[in-house]
C-alpha cells in the first residue's frame, strides 16, 4: 500500500468465537519498502471489532492502536523491515459472530513520496515474520 | 417412575451440556493473503509463505 495513495489502508478480518478482554496485545508488522530512492514509510496498526453486519468502519471499536516508522536497510533493500510491539488494548463490546479487524495504514507524515509497504507474506524467507496479533489472554 | 426418569434425563444433558467444547478466539491470528496481497484474512494458522 502506498502512503498517501490508493490503497493507503489494508484490512484483515476474523470472525470472532468470543469476547475480547482488556489486555496486552502483541502485534508484528513486518514488511517491505519499495519504491525508488525510499527509506522511511510511518505506519499505523490498530484492531478494531466490527458489528457482524457492518457495513462499514463507522460503528468500529478501535482497540489498540500503534504506529512505526520503517526504515529501509540499505544494504538489504528487499529484505524485511522487523516491527513488532506490545500495546495495552481495552476490553471490546464485540459478541460471538463479530468481526476482529486488523488494520494497516500507510501515513503520509513522515514517509517519503511514493514509498510503498508490502506485507512480508514470505516470512523467514526475507529476514523476517508472517505479520500476526497476540491476542490478550483470556482472565 | 416418571421421576426417575425425568431426573435421569437431567443428568444427562447436564453431562452433555458439560462436554460441549468451549468457543474461545485463539491465542494468535496470521496475516494470510487470499488470492491477492490486496485480499487479506485473519487465520488461526502461521500461514506458509505466501
Amino acid at each position: 500500500m502506498r502512503a498517501g495513495g490508493s490503497p493507503s489502508t489494508l484490512e484483515a478480518a476474523y470472525v470472532l468465537r468470543d469476547k475480547v478482554p482488556a489486555g496486552p496485545w502483541g502485534i508484528v508488522g513486518d514488511g517491505l519498502l519499495l519504491g525508488s530512492g525510499v527509506s522511511k514509510l510511518r505506519m499505523r496498526f490498530e484492531v478494531r471489532t466490527r458489528h457482524a453486519t457492518a457495513t462499514d468502519d463507522s460503528g468500529d471499536q478501535v482497540l489498540v492502536g500503534v504506529e512505526n516508522l520503517f526504515v529501509r536497510d540499505a544494504a538489504k533493500p528487499f529484505q524485511a523491515v522487523r516491527f513488532d510491539t506490545t500495546a495495552a488494548g481495552v476490553a471490546s463490546d464485540a459478541e460471538a459472530g463479530d468481526k476482529l479487524v486488523f488494520r494497516i495504514t500507510a501515513l503520509s507524515d513522515g514517509s517519503d513520496p511514493g514509498g510503498m509497504y508490502v506485507l512480508n507474506g514470505d516470512g523467514a524467507q526475507l529476514g523476517g515474520r508472517i505479520p500476526h496479533l497476540q491476542l490478550p489472554p483470556l482472565p | 417412575m416418571r421421576v426417575l426418569a425425568a431426573v435421569l434425563l437431567t443428568l444427562l444433558v447436564g453431562i452433555g451440556g458439560g462436554c460441549q467444547p468451549v468457543a474461545r478466539n485463539p491465542q494468535a491470528l496470521w496475516i494470510n493473503f487470499f488470492q491477492s496481497e490486496l485480499n487479506l484474512v485473519l487465520v488461526d494458522y502461521e500461514p506458509p509463505p505466501f
